[in-house]
C-alpha cells in the first residue's frame, strides 16, 4: 500500500465514511458526505484513489465518475454500494470505474480492491 | 236510510235475520189481515141472508096487519121475531111512512123514513154509519104486499073465477136493522184466537230461523276468523267444523288448504335458511378472498421495496462486519496486556457503533415485517399519522432516492390522535409513494403533507394527508378508471393493478375517502381524507377494532424518524 496515498471516501452513511477511514490507516483520507462535496473537494485535494457510494443525496455516484475521469482520467475511482441490483454498478464501470464492492464488504476486500487500484495506477 | 246504510255495513247474521224477521213479519200481517177481513166478510154475508129471510118472512105475514093497519097483531108478529139478539130494531110502516108497529132493542133510536123500498118491490140492503157511536149496523128493507084479484062484471057470479085478474099491491114495508157489533163481538174471539196462532208460528218460525242462521253463519264466521288469522301470518290454525253438508267440506277444504300453505311456508322458511346460511359462508369467503387480496398486494409491495430495504440494510451491516473485522484485527495484532487505554477507547468505540448499526438493521427488519404482517385480524388503536408516514418512508427512502426523487415533508405536528389501522394506513401510503415513484421515472419532486381540517366536505373533522408529485399525472379520461380492480397502465411486472382499489378499500372502511388531482404532464396529487369521528358504526374495521381494542398492539417507541427533506 502506497503510504502517502490520499484517497477520498465519499458516502452518506457516517459509519461506512469513518469505519473506511480507520480501515486505510495510515493513508490520509479525506471524507466527502455527497457527490457534489466530492466534485468540490477533487480539485483540491487531488486524492490518488476515490472510494464512493452511488446513492447519495444531491448528487450521486456516476457523477462522481464522470467528473473523476473529466477531471484526471488516471485517478482510480472504486465504486461501493449496497444495491443488489447491479445495473448502477455495472454503468459506473462502464463510464470508468475501476473497481466495484458490494456493502457489507469485509476489510480485506476493501484492502485488496485498494491495493489493486492503487498499484495499477502506479 | 241511516238504518239501511247500517245494515248493509252490519254482519252475515245480522243480515240474515233482519231481512227473515222483516219477511216474517210481513207474511204474518198479510195473511193475518186477509183472514180477519175474509172471516168478517163471511160473517156480514151470513148476518145479512139470516135478516134476509126474516125479513122476507116477516113482510108475507104482516100482510093482513098492515092491509088492516092493526098494531096489536103486528106488534104480536114482530115480537115473535125480534128475540134473536143481533136485531137492533124492527119496523113496519105503511107507505106514507107512518109506523104500523116497531120494537128496538134497549134504547136504540129507530131513524124515521121511508126506503121507498115499493118502487122497487124487493129487498133492499143498507150499510148504515151511525155517526153517535162508532160502528155500523146494516138496515135491510122489504115491501109488504097485498094480491087482489080483479074479477070482471063479466064473470062475476060464475062459479070460476080462475078467470079473475090477480094484481100485486104495496102496501107498506118492513125495516129491519141488523146490528154487527155483536156478531163482531163473537168473531172477534176467533180472530183473536187465530192472531195468537199466527204470533205463536211467528215466533217460533222466527226462533227457528236463529237457529238455522246459526247454524250457517257460524262456521261461516269460524272461516272468517281463521283467515283473518291467516292474513295475520298464524297459520298454527286448525277448523274442525265436523259437517258432511257444503259449509263442512268448504271448512275442510279451507283446512287443507292452511296444512298446504303451512307447509310451503316451512319449505321457504328452510330454503331461506339454507340461503342465509350460503350467504354467510359466501361473505365469508369473500372476506378471505379480501384479506388475501389486501395481503397480496401488500406482498408486491414489499417486493418493489426490497431493493431500497436491502440497501438500507446493508449500509448498517457494512459497518457492522467491518467494524467487527477491524477490532477484531487490532485486538489480534498484540497480546491482550499490551493495549492501552487509548486501544481500550477505540475497541468500545467500534463496539458502540456496531450496537447503534445492529439496532439500526433491528429496526428496518422490524419495520418490514411490520409492513408484510397479514392484516386478516383488523386492529383499531390510537393512531398517529405522523408516525405511519414517517414508518413509511423508513422503508421507502432510499427506494425514492435511488429514482432521484426530492422527497419534501410538511407534516403538521399538532393532528389529533385518532382511532385507525396503522399497518393498513402504512400500505395506503406505501402505495401512494410506489405510484408516485412510478409517475416520475427518471426524477421528480415528490411533497407529502399532513394537516387537521375542522371539516371537510361531509366530515366534521379530519386529518388530511397529501401526495403531490410533478410526474407524467393521469390523463382525465383514465382518472374514473384508477381505483378498479386490476386495472394498470404499469407495464406488466410493474404492478397488480390492486394497489388503488386495496386503498380505496382500506379507507373506505375507514369511513374516508381518496380525492385525486391531476393535470396531464403536470402531476397528481392524492389526498387521503381520514374522519376523526364518523369512521361508520357498520364498517368491518370498527367492529373489529372495538373487539381487540381490549389486547391493543404496543406502540412503536424507537422507530426511525427520517423526515428531513432533502432539498
Amino acid at each position: 500500500m502506497k503510504p502517502d496515498a490520499r484517497i477520498l471516501v465519499v458516502d452518506d452513511e457516517a459509519i461506512i465514511r469513518e469505519f473506511v477511514s480507520e480501515v486505510l490507516e495510515p493513508l490520509d483520507v479525506v471524507q466527502a458526505v455527497n457527490g457534489q462535496d466530492a466534485i468540490d473537494q477533487i480539485p483540491v485535494c487531488i486524492p490518488d484513489l476515490i472510494i464512493t457510494d452511488i446513492k447519495m443525496p444531491i448528487k450521486g455516484g456516476e457523477e462522481v465518475v464522470k467528473f473523476t475521469k473529466q477531471f484526471n482520467a488516471k485517478i482510480p475511482v472504486i465504486i461501493i454500494t449496497g444495491y443488489t441490483s447491479l445495473d448502477i454498478a455495472s454503468e459506473c464501470i462502464r463510464m470508468g470505474a475501476d473497481g466495484f464492492l458490494a456493502k457489507p464488504f469485509t476489510i480485506t476486500q476493501l484492502r485488496e480492491e485498494v491495493n489493486r487500484c492503487l498499484e495499477g495506477k502506479v | 236510510m241511516s238504518l239501511l246504510k247500517k245494515l248493509t255495513n252490519s254482519g252475515l247474521r245480522v243480515k240474515f235475520i233482519a231481512i227473515i224477521f222483516l219477511l216474517i213479519i210481513a207474511n204474518g200481517t198479510i195473511v193475518s189481515y186477509y183472514l180477519i177481513s175474509k172471516q168478517v166478510e163471511n160473517l156480514e154475508k151470513a148476518l145479512v141472508e139470516k135478516g134476509s129471510a126474516l125479513i122476507e118472512v116477516l113482510a108475507i105475514n104482516c100482510e093482513y096487519g098492515v092491509f088492516i093497519e092493526n098494531e096489536a097483531v103486528l106488534k104480536e108478529l114482530i115480537d115473535a121475531t125480534a128475540l134473536a139478539e143481533d136485531i137492533s130494531y124492527i119496523v113496519i110502516q105503511n107507505l106514507e111512512g107512518e109506523v104500523l108497529a116497531s120494537k128496538a132493542r134497549g134504547n136504540t133510536k129507530i131513524p124515521i123514513g121511508t126506503s121507498h123500498v115499493s118502487d122497487q118491490n124487493s129487498l133492499i140492503v143498507r150499510k148504515v154509519t151511525e155517526d153517535s157511536r162508532e160502528g155500523y149496523f146494516y138496515e135491510l128493507c122489504y115491501p109488504v104486499v097485498t094480491k087482489q084479484t080483479l074479477i070482471s062484471k063479466e064473470s062475476l057470479g060464475s062459479i070460476n073465477n080462475s078467470h079473475g085478474h090477480v094484481v100485486t099491491e104495496t102496501i107498506g114495508e118492513v125495516r129491519l136493522a141488523l146490528s154487527v157489533a155483536s156478531t163482531m163481538t163473537k168473531a172477534m174471539a176467533n180472530i183473536r184466537m187465530a192472531m195468537v196462532i199466527i204470533l205463536l208460528v211467528m215466533t217460533f218460525t222466527i226462533l227457528l230461523t236463529f237457529g238455522l242462521v246459526n247454524k250457517i253463519v257460524r262456521p261461516l264466521e269460524k272461516l272468517a276468523a281463521a283467515s283473518e288469522k291467516i292474513a295475520e301470518g298464524d297459520l298454527t290454525i286448525d277448523i274442525e267444523i265436523g259437517r258432511p253438508d257444503e259449509i263442512g267440506l268448504l271448512a275442510s277444504s279451507f283446512d287443507t288448504m292452511v296444512k298446504s300453505l303451512l307447509e310451503s311456508r316451512r319449505e321457504i322458511e328452510g330454503y331461506n335458511r339454507t340461503l342465509e346460511e350460503k350467504i354467510i359462508e359466501r361473505t365469508k369467503e369473500l372476506e378471505n378472498a379480501q384479506t388475501m387480496l389486501i395481503q397480496t398486494e401488500k406482498m408486491a409491495a414489499v417486493g418493489q421495496l426490497s431493493a431500497g430495504v436491502a440497501h438500507e440494510l446493508n449500509n448498517p451491516l457494512g459497518g457492522i462486519l467491518g467494524y467487527a473485522q477491524y477490532t477484531l484485527e487490532k485486538m489480534n495484532k498484540k497480546p491482550f496486556v499490551d493495549n492501552t487505554d487509548r486501544d481500550f477507547e477505540a475497541y468500545k468505540k467500534h463496539l458502540r457503533d456496531i450496537e447503534t448499526q445492529a439496532r439500526r438493521c433491528k429496526t428496518i427488519v422490524r419495520n418490514l415485517l411490520k409492513f408484510s404482517r397479514s392484516t386478516a385480524k383488523i386492529d383499531l388503536n390510537d393512531v398517529n399519522v405522523n408516525e405511519v408516514i414517517r414508518e413509511t418512508l423508513s422503508l421507502i427512502e432510499h427506494q425514492m432516492s435511488m429514482n432521484k426523487i426530492n422527497l419534501a415533508v410538511d407534516l403538521e405536528e399538532a393532528i389529533p390522535i385518532m382511532q385507525a389501522n396503522a399497518g393498513m394506513l402504512q400500505q395506503v401510503f406505501t402505495n401512494m409513494i410506489i405510484n408516485a415513484i412510478h409517475a416520475m421515472e427518471e426524477s421528480g419532486n415528490l411533497l407529502i403533507t399532513s394537516r387537521y381540517s375542522p371539516g371537510v366536505g361531509e366530515f366534521a373533522g379530519a386529518v388530511e394527508i397529501s401526495f403531490a408529485d410533478d410526474g407524467s399525472g393521469i390523463p382525465a379520461e383514465i382518472q374514473k378508471n384508477i381505483f378498479e380492480p386490476f386495472f394498470t397502465t404499469k407495464a406488466i411486472g410493474q404492478g397488480t393493478g390492486l394497489g388503488l382499489s386495496v386503498s380505496y378499500g382500506i379507507i373506505k372502511d375507514h369511513g374516508g375517502e381518496i380525492r385525486v388531482e391531476s393535470v396531464d404532464s403536470c402531476g397528481t396529487t392524492f389526498t387521503i381524507i381520514l374522519p376523526l369521528e364518523n369512521i361508520g358504526e357498520d364498517t368491518d374495521i370498527t367492529r373489529r377494532g372495538k373487539e381487540s381494542l381490549a389486547d391493543g398492539t404496543v406502540n412503536d417507541q424507537e422507530t426511525s424518524a427520517k423526515t428531513e427533506s432533502q432539498d
